[in-house]
């Protein structure tokens, strides 16, 4: 089985630094994210050999991730795009045409990255207001609409959240892009389970992706699996630990017992596992957050989301992915700091380490 | 406020007799569309929105990136995405086109869009609910300011500590598409240009009146456009050929012609005539005070090529300068 590889465009900004939380932020190394700037990260993951690269989802300070990839589809030659979304800001058809207009747009190089819950606060400052469980219940009738729709015959739906009567929308029919589902809840497990393609894992343990795999695979279905983590490799393991001691060391700790404080009040247990993974907030050495090894927690003190980093030598990195890789995780979702820089360093230093692993071998022997 | 010529893209394609095989419905003709308009000089292209149209946010954005100068008008409906993501999506591609975007707001009028994409609100709640969706938008726009977000608490919609990140420096111009009363009210109060199909002079010239009485109320002041499609010609009797079946029932004007297709898609009303006739209507309409011309054909390729050349050297409009929007459309 053939590895993806996939980078990350930071369309909330990017930096040398954690944390780039924008003009009012910490960081002196700032990037914002302008199109211009962007379209280079575009165009360094594609020349330095990835597949495609994810848009994050769209929030008050990250870029409209659609608009970004109609363009980007254009000034890119064979780039895919995973377009990051939250269900519920909008009516599933109107997303569903949207999704055809992309994969008219870039044939074949879109894929949906869909993060069924999205947390509260984030989603009360875009206007939606349902609990975390309803979220989910709602992202399934999403999708079982918005893929009647892609179908492209006739849709009647009552549901409890939404309601739709038309006779066919030849113009969002449409070849399904493949599905990524994130989210570690139940509910999320349930919903990647009967929906997804490919279900999106942050950056936890080997120990813990393998758990999270077995679990999945009781549902029945079998979806692949994909990881979202990020990247601190260089020529020596001394030089990546160096590099993520100065990441850290960047950071004041009065912005690290913010993001601890902020990050606490996240309805989202994918964002709670990652916490988890690093306790209090002081740290002495920074490899007292190495969790597993090479996999560094650091990032998740000051950051949400994938809160972790494979820190290594280019050869350890790539041991490190080929471990995941026979846990049964097919594609990467890989970043770093900051972005542009380091998907040459990943893509031309890293990636031709990476021996294929058939998972399946890899499930049987282990 | 200077003359201003946008053309529209009719991304469900050209009529099936011009294009049997659907060519116009694709990527590769809608960049020649955008870069005849552009070479042509007109200030804009119009990407509509409708029930067989792709999603007109998508198309404008790939096609910002083959154009320069021209700048594009999105138009979308109130009721199927929440207005704060309608705002974040509006900054993204005003700013990744060098501030090329203006939006076009359709109040109300064809319930065929909503109905089909699920959106069951009725008549009268649909343009209450699209005069929030647009205070809502253009709050976000502001951003959060130093500390708090935005909280807003309506009918339609609330927000909880919302707003951009970072504020939009200079906001699109807000076209408000409809005639009826209520969508020259939201006009009035909210948006730059109101702008609906031509009418006969009479008409047109008591919208141009209402508008400017409704705006006054407001404090603020108004552009007027017309919507207009255009069967021009070298001579009258060849336009007349051209226009063929288009044209049903009487004429509303010298040259002014409502369009009734048997599809019942891409009505409206059309002027006919030679060039120089249509060049004296537009003439005529601007006396009146419109200033926006909002013009489409059934060749969209040809034609923005054709009046380029032939129809905007007669009404004075000159290739729009390099702002995204002249000064006195801004609040």
């Amino acid at each position: 089985m053939t590895l993806e590889f996939h980078w990350f465009i930071p369309s909330g900004g990017d930096s040398r630094e954690l944390i780039s939380t924008g003009p009012r932020g910490a960081a002196r190394s700032y990037r914002a994210p302008g199109y211009d700037y962007l379209l280079q990260v575009a165009r360094a993951a594609e020349r330095a050999g990835f597949a495609g690269a994810m848009l994050p989802t769209t929030s008050a300070s990250t870029e409209d991730s659609w608009t970004l990839a109609a363009a980007l589809a254009t000034d890119t030659e064979r780039l895919q795009l995973l377009v990051s979304f939250v269900p519920g800001l909008e009516l599933p058809a109107s997303f569903a045409r949207r999704v055809a207009t992309l994969q008219q747009l870039a044939p074949g190089r879109l894929k949906l990255l869909m993060f069924s819950a999205g947390h509260s606060l984030e989603q009360r400052a875009q206007g939606d207001f349902l609990e975390h469980d309803e979220r989910y219940e709602r992202a399934g009738e999403f999708l079982q609409i918005a893929r009647a729709v892609w179908r492209g015959g006739p849709v009647q739906h009552a549901g409890r959240h939404y309601l739709l009567n038309t006779p066919g929308l030849t113009v969002a029919a449409c070849e399904a892009p493949p599905l990524y589902v994130g989210g570690a809840s139940a509910a999320a497990e349930r919903l990647a389970a009967a929906q997804a393609d490919v279900r999106l894992l942050w950056g936890e343990t080997p120990a813990m992706v393998r758990e999270r795999i077995e679990r999945l695979q009781r549902h029945g279905r079998r979806p692949g699996h994909a990881l979202r983590v990020h990247v601190i490799a260089r020529e020596t393991e001394a030089e990546a630990w160096a590099q993520a001691e100065r990441l850290l060391r960047a950071v004041p700790q009065s912005l690290i017992d913010a993001a601890q404080r902020q990050l606490a009040n996240i309805d989202s247990v994918a964002q709670s596992r990652m916490l988890g993974l690093h306790r209090g907030t002081t740290v002495q050495d920074v490899r007292e957050l190495e969790v597993s090894p090479n996999l560094w927690a650091g990032i998740g003190l000051v950051r949400g989301g994938a809160g972790t980093a494979l820190v290594g030598s280019y050869a350890q990195v790539a041991r490190r992915l080929e471990e995941y890789a026979a846990l049964g995780i097919g594609s990467f979702i890989l970043s770093g700091y900051p972005n542009l820089e380091e998907a040459r360093v990943v893509g031309e230093r890293v990636l031709p380490l990476v021996q294929a692993v058939s998972p399946a071998d890899a499930l049987q022997t282990a | 406020m200077p003359l201003e010529f946008h053309w529209v893209l009719p991304t469900e394609g050209d009529p099936p007799a011009l294009d049997p095989q659907g060519r116009t419905r694709q990527l590769a003709h809608w960049m020649a569309v955008a870069q005849a308009a552009e070479h042509a000089g007109f200030n804009a292209l119009l990407v509509p929105t409708g029930v067989q149209r792709p999603d007109a946010w998508l198309v404008a954005a790939a096609l910002t990136r083959h154009t320069r100068r021209l700048r594009f008008i999105v138009a979308l409906r109130p009721g199927l995405v929440l207005p704060a993501v309608a705002a974040q999506r509006a900054q993204t591609l005003h700013e990744l086109s060098g501030e090329r975007l203006l939006l076009s707001v359709l109040t109300g009028g064809d319930a065929s869009e909503h109905h089909a994409y699920g959106d069951l609100i009725n008549h009268d709640d649909r343009f209450v609910r699209a005069a929030e969706f647009l205070r809502v938008v253009r709050q976000v726009w502001k951003g959060r300011g130093a500390c708090s977000g935005i909280n807003h608490h309506g009918a339609h919609y609330r927000l909880q500590n919302g707003g951009l990140s970072r504020p939009l420096r200079e906001p699109p111009t807000l076209y408000v598409g409809g005639a009826s009363p209520a969508s020259e009210r939201i006009a009035a109060e909210q948006a730059q240009v109101s702008y609906g199909w031509a009418e006969a002079p009479a008409l047109l010239q008591a919208r141009v009146q209402r508008v400017a009485a409704l705006a006054a109320g407001q404090g603020r002041s108004l552009h007027v456009g017309c919507r207009l499609h255009v069967v021009a010609r070298a001579t009258e009797a060849e336009a007349q050929r051209e226009a063929g079946t288009m044209l049903r029932g009487a004429e509303i004007a010298p040259n002014l012609w409502p369009i009734a297709r048997p599809a019942g898609i891409r009505n409206g009303v059309a002027l006919v005539g030679s060039y120089a006739q249509v060049a004296q209507r537009i003439a005529e309409m601007q006396s009146l005070g419109v200033e926006s011309f909002i013009l489409s054909a059934d060749a969209a390729l040809d034609d923005a090529l054709r009046f380029g050349e032939e129809l905007l050297p007669l009404v004075g409009s000159r290739p729009a300068a390099s702002k995204p929007a002249p000064a006195e459309l801004r609040e």
